[in-house]
Formats: structure tokens, sequence, C-alpha cells
């Protein structure tokens, strides 16, 4: 973290955020933009810093005065400026990480996708046309991600539905 | 007559006639136009009749067209009388008649529509399996040739494949919060970070291409989680009766509470679970480390003993006696303090034993002490009563006599305070009842406004989708509206038809009346008839009896005959003279009916095509001669 003060104070915010977005998987900063105040090994310490501060503050749950206590090595305003950012994403951050904290048991859905299809005729029939419908599975896998993809006919897609509305159902009575 | 020849302009337009704009009754259609327009006419109600459009310039062709034309009408169903002369020398009443009735005959616009809608899918799967054809007599062209699927073919740019296809990806979305609520605050740093450092909705994916995805899943989550608070407080949450913060809070707790006690549950069956395995683990591991583990410290004894040795005989012998010495003693010390030390632990133990029954004893006793100082209390009392009876004893009477009067006012106290208790008691248990009934009315006054809000907001509800369904409704009607056709006025054609079947049934009025009129003046006729027949005979027969006595009566007899014979012969020139006016009528009538169709027009026209007629004959023999002689 001490590294920081090689880069001007008004950017300490702006790598703050960064980084935090990196956590909440979006979008992260890229070192092409800091590259004359930090080299590369620099630039991957502090990123790791950073991370490892942030993580440990929301899941500790520090407060001002233990956030100063952890950033012994730090001028004044640096530290302002890095205690207002976590501040700020601090809801951020939580669901963040409640999120991959849910996400550890076996897979979990990050996203679907489909395609519908109309096949015209098969090997054996001249005039098909049946309609089929191809679902791709987006799923977390290690840091990277997985697709299982799964063609169904109509009945099967109605079948899947109801299965996954009988889920819901379940869900919903937890809820309550 | 002008809307008519209206209508007939605009439809022979809309078939692909070339009507001049100027052109609007049928007297000033040309022939080429007649010809043109009933033959295109005849193409669209039968497709397979084979009529040209334009008149040839060969008299003898022109007068094939006419009739084939003719015979053409005809086939369809006309009635009246139509022949090559119809087209060639058109009359502007014949022109028009066929004209209606082809017109009438024409294909209407709406079945072809519905014919169109019901081979939609039919028309998909054709137009599918067409490009399909089209795609596989087509040459494979390799992918780096398309940018982005992209490729000419032919005549027109085609996307094809699925290069430029990507798979859905969302990245969660951040959006500013609290800002709609400008009454809250928000802090001067999160406002900072707002403005300055959170990165626009389509910076925050991790790759452009998933922007739209990460639009469309953010609101769409936003919107089913809006749903289903939506449905939630219709179902359970208004039945709480709480606020909807209260109802919120009420609900995390009571999430937090199932899930906490799910953890511990799930907590307490796997340590169990764990207590066992541990047991059994530890089981065999004091097993397998007891024989392992004193195998193990057996050769290291032995190890060390060697070192030791070894180390021993490496200091050498001199010093061997006196170390030996000194180790005799100080082992010799060790065993002695070893046994005062087993000694003293020994006493001490004992004497611990000793303090702890001494502790023991000392608790009972206490127990005792307490024992005897509750009975000697007790004895006390008992003592203090037979005291003061002994005291009474002396006058008793005198005692008693208090000792009664005491009790009964005791006793009237208690009835008169009972009495009060009563007092108060009554209007305090009719308060509660009557608190108690408010509340329940104001329950089911709660329940009541809670059904009605139910019900206001599944009416809400209703009367949205229904002012949505009607919008649809009347913007199609609008689409439909617009795409009609504009340019024949409906209310002209309306208004004008209406006029004409009042003026119709005025006609058919004044016609009855002239009916009426005539059998009135037929009734009149005949009673009149009637009566001079009958005047006639009377008289006749009077003068005939006095005829055979008189000479003048007899005259007069005659004179009677012929003033009869005359008038019956004037009655019948009378009405020969109507006769004939009527036929004078009809013929002049027909006289300008004829008129009317441009006969002397006509004529020339004839003549001057029968006069080239000739020529083409001549010309025609000439030729023919020619061939024949050469």
């Amino acid at each position: 973290m001490e590294v920081l003060q090689k880069t001007d104070v008004n950017n300490v915010a702006k790598v703050l955020h960064g980084v935090v977005d990196g956590i909440c998987h979006r979008a992260s900063i890229q070192y092409k933009d800091f590259s004359d105040a930090w080299d590369l090994e620099e630039w991957w310490c502090l990123i790791d810093g950073i991370k490892t501060f942030a993580q440990k503050s929301i899941s500790e749950q520090w407060n001002h005065e233990q956030l100063v206590q952890n950033l012994p090595n730090l001028p004044e305003d640096y530290k302002n400026e890095v205690i207002n950012a976590i501040n700020v994403r601090r809801d951020d951050l939580r669901a963040a990480l409640v999120e991959t904290t849910c996400a550890v048991s076996h897979d979990s859905l990050n996203d679907f996708d489909w395609q519908v299809k109309l096949a015209m005729a098969s090997d054996s029939i001249a005039s098909l046309h049946q309609p089929l419908a191809t679902v791709d599975f987006n799923l977390p896998d290690n840091g990277s991600d997985k697709t299982v993809s799964v063609e169904l006919s109509q009945e099967e897609m109605k079948k899947m539905i109801a299965s996954l509305e009988a889920c819901n159902r379940i869900v919903n009575q937890m809820k309550t | 007559m002008e809307e008519v020849d209206g209508i007939i302009a605009h439809t022979l337009r809309s078939i692909g006639c070339d009507v001049e704009d100027e052109v609007e009754a049928v007297a000033q259609f040309s022939t080429e136009l007649v010809v043109e327009g009933v033959a295109r006419c005849l193409r669209v109600i039968n497709p397979d009749l084979d009529l040209p459009y334009k008149l040839p310039p060969s008299m003898s062709a022109r007068f094939r067209i006419g009739t084939s034309l003719a015979s053409a009408v005809q086939d369809i169903g006309y009635r009246g009388e139509v022949g090559y002369q119809t087209f060639l020398y058109s009359s502007e009443a014949d022109i028009r008649r066929v004209f209606i009735f082809l017109i009438e005959k024409l294909p209407k616009e709406a079945s072809q529509g519905v014919e169109e809608s019901l081979g939609a899918s039919a028309l998909l799967r054709k137009s599918i399996s067409a490009e399909l054809m089209r795609r596989i007599s087509l040459p494979w062209t390799p992918n780096y040739c398309k940018r982005n699927g992209v490729c000419w073919r032919g005549d027109t740019w085609h996307r094809e494949a699925y290069s430029d296809v990507h798979s859905f990806r969302s990245t969660p979305l951040a959006i500013p919060e609290g800002l709609e609520d400008l009454t809250t605050p928000i802090s001067k740093e999160t406002r900072c970070y707002f403005s300055k450092h959170m990165p626009y909705a389509q910076h925050q994916p991790k790759s452009s291409r998933d922007v739209a995805a990460s639009l469309l899943a953010s609101n769409e989550g936003q919107l089913s989680a809006h749903h289903e608070w939506e449905n939630e407080w219709n179902t359970l949450g208004m039945y709480s009766r709480l606020p909807v913060e209260g109802y919120k809070k009420k609900k995390k707790e009571k999430l937090l509470q199932k899930i906490s006690d799910q953890i511990s549950q799930s907590v307490k069956v796997a340590e169990s679970s764990n207590k066992e395995m541990l047991q059994s683990l530890s089981a065999i591991r004091t097993a397998g480390t007891k024989t392992k583990a004193s195998r193990f410290t057996h050769i290291e004894k032995l190890q060390f003993a060697q070192d030791e040795e070894n180390a021993v005989s490496q200091v050498g012998t001199p010093v061997v006696h006196s170390e030996e010495d000194t180790q005799k003693k100080r082992e010799e010390e060790t065993e002695e303090l070893r046994k005062t030390l087993a000694q003293v632990t020994a006493n001490l133990d004992r004497l611990r034993i000793q303090s702890k029954k001494f502790k023991e004893k000392s608790i009972l006793m206490e127990e005792e002490i307490g024992n005897l100082e509750e009975s000697q209390a007790a004895m006390k009392e008992e003592y203090k009563v037979k005291k003061k009876t002994l005291d009474l004893l002396p006058n008793a009477e005198k005692n008693i006599t208090d000792m009664q009067g005491l009790v009964e006012a005791s006793s009237e106290r208690l009835l008169s305070l009972k009495a009060q208790w009563e007092k108060r008691r009554q209007p305090l248990i009719a308060q509660y009842e009557e608190l108690k009934h408010l509340a329940q009315s104001q329950m089911s006054e709660s329940q009541q406004q809670l059904e009605e809000i139910q019900e206001l907001r599944e009416r809400m509800k209703q009367m949205a989708a229904d002012t949505r369904t009607k919008e649809e409704v009347y913007k199609q009607l609008v689409i439909e509206y617009e795409k009609m056709a504009k340019d024949v006025n409906r209310s002209a054609y309306t208004r004008r038809i209406l006029e004409i079947v009042s003026n119709i049934k005025k006609q058919k009025l004044s016609i009855d009346q002239v009916l009426l009129d005539t059998r009135s003046l037929q009734k009149d006729i005949n009673q009149l008839t009637g009566k001079l027949d009958r005047t006639f005979t009377v008289t006749d027969e009077l003068i005939f009896k006095d005829a055979k006595k008189e000479e003048a009566v007899r005259k007069a007899y005659k004179y009677l005959a012929a003033l009869h014979e005359n008038c019956s012969m004037l009655m019948k020139t009378v009405e020969d003279t109507g006769v004939i006016m009527r036929e004078i009528r009809d013929l002049e009538d027909q006289v300008s009916a004829e008129g009317k169709k441009k006969t002397t027009a006509n004529l020339e026209k004839i003549s001057r095509d029968l006069h080239e007629m000739k020529k083409e004959n001549s010309q025609l023999m000439a030729k023919y001669k020619k061939n024949h002689n050469s």
C-alpha cells in the first residue's frame, strides 16, 4: 500500500474505485493508464494489497480507527482518500462478497442465453418443421466461465420450465 | 348519373387504365378508352382471357376484337343487348350499363386479404425453403470474405452465419441511488463518487459487447423484483396491518431467525457426527500411535543412550571416577528429595481431604443452626399467643363479648367494603365491555377497509389493463383507417344514396296517388255508363210501347236509336284518339332517345369505316390477283 504515494493524491480515489469495481465483477482499471507511476511488479503488489485491504475491511467490519490503524505508513491526505473510497463503496463491496460466498457450493448460474431454431428436415423425414431451443447456461468455474449447452424440444422445454417454477415456489415458501 | 360516372372512372384508374383526370363522364370516353377499360375489367374478372388492351389499326381486326369483347361480356352473364357496335360505335347509356355490370362483377379486395392471412405459416415455410434452396445453389464463401457475416449475393446485401453473434453475458451494473428523494441528503463523499469516479453504464461491463445484455439483465431484475414485491404486498403484506417499513423489518428478522436456526441445527448435526468421527479417529490413532510411538521412542532412547555413551567415552577416563561419584551422590540426593516430596504430597492430600470433610461438616452444621433458629422463632410466636390468652383468661366474659363485637364490626366492615367494591365494579365492567365492543367494531371496520383497498387495487389494475387494450384497439383502428382509401368519398355516396331512396319513396307516393285517381275515374265512368244503359233501356221500352200507337213517337224512337248509336261512335273515336296520342308520345320518346345515340355521327363513322373496309378489300383483292398472276 505504501507505493500509493508514488502517484498524485487526486489519482488515489480513481485507483481505489477501479479495484473495487474489479471486485464487484465489473470492468477493472488497467495498467496502461498508470504505467508512468508504477512498474509492473509494484502495480501487481499494489492491486493485491488494495484488494485484500478492501475485502478485510468489509468482512471484519472495521470502523474508522481500525481503518486508520491498518494504514500505517501513509500520509494523512492519502489515508483520507482511501478511507473515503472504502466508506462510499461499503454496500457494493458487501454485496459482491456476499455473492461470492453464496456461490461457494456446487454450481451457480451466472447467465443464460437461448436460441430458437426450426428444423426443416432431417436425414429420414423430408419435412419436419420441428422447433428446437438451445439453452446455454453460464456457470462460474474457478474464476472463469464454463458454458453448458442443452438442446431441447418443445416438450422438454415445457418440462424444464415447470420444474423451474416448482423451485421458485419452494423459494417463495422459504421466504414467507 | 355524375356519381356513377365518377365511380366508373375511379375504378378504371384503380385497375390500371390510363384515364385522364379531366375525364369524368362516360360521354367523354373515347372508343379506345372504352375498349381498354372493358378488356382490363374482363382480365381482372377472369385472368385466363386473352384480350388486347389496344385497338389495332386494321378495320377487320377491330371488328373481331369488338365481337370477342361482346361475347366475353355475355359469357360472364350480361343480359342486355351487346355487340361489336356497343364498343366501337358507343352510345352513352349502353356503355354505362356495361361498365356498371362489369364493376359489380369485379372481385372484392377483402376476400383476397382473407386468403393471404390463411396461408401465413405456409408462406413462411415456403419462403424459408426457397431461401435455403437459393443458398444451396450459391458457392461457398470463406469466413474472412464476409465482414460480420455480411456478403453480397447478386442483387442485395445479406447477413449470413453466426460469426458476429456472441453469447449473453451480463455484468451487475451500478446506478446512483438515493438521488430521487431530495429530502434525504446524501453524503459529500458519495456525491463526489457519483459525479467523478463512477463509470458510465456502457463502460461498466468488461467488454463493450456485454452492454446490451447487462442493461437487459439489470432492467429485468428490477422489474421482476418490483412485481414480486407488489404481489407479496397484495397477498400477505396488507393483512399484517403494518406499514411498509415495519413489514420489511419484520420479514427480515424472521428470515434471519430462520437462517440462524437452520445453521445452528446443521452445525449441531455436523458436530455430533464430527465427534463420532473424531472419537473413532482418535481411537484408531491412539491404537496406532501407541505401538508406533513406543517403538519410535524406544529407538530414540537407544540412540540417545548411545550418544551419551559416546560423549562419555569421548570425554575420557581420568575424570570418570569423580564424575561417577558426583552422579551417585546426586542420584541419592534426588532419591531422598523425591521421597520427602512424596511424603509431603501425601500429607498435603490428606490435609486436603480433611479440610474437605470439615467444610462439609460445617455446611451441615450451618443447616442445623438454621433449622433450630426457625423452630425457635416458631416457638416464640406460640409463646406470645399463649401468653396473651393466659392474660385474657381472668375476665373471660368481658373479653369474649369484646371479641364478638370486634368480629361483628369487622364483618360489617367487610360487607360495606364489598358493597363499595360492587358499586365501583359495575361501571368499570360496563366500560370494559364498551371498550371491548369498540375495539371489535374497529377491527371489523379496518378489515372492511382492507378489503375495500384490495378491491380498489384490483379495479385499478383492471382499469389500467382495460385502457391499455383500448388504446391498442384505438391505434389499430387508426392504422386501419389510414390504410383505407380516401379518394372515394364515402359520406357523399351514402348521402346521395339516401337522397335517391327518399326520391324514390316520393315518386312511389305520387304514383300511388295517380293510380287511385285513375281508379276512381274508372269507377265514375262505369257508374255513368251503367246509368246511361239503364236510362236508355227504360226510355227505349217506354217509347217502344207508345210507338205502336203514334207516328210521332215512332219517329222519336228512331231518333233516339240514332242518337244512342252516334254517341257510342263518338265515345269510341275519343278513345281511339287517346290511344293514338299515347302512341305518338311513345314514338316521340323513341325519336329523342335515338337522337341522343349520336346516330348521325355514328352513321358517318360507320360509312367511313365501310369505305375504309372497301378500300382494304380492294387492296387485298389487288394483292391476291397479283399473287395469283405471278
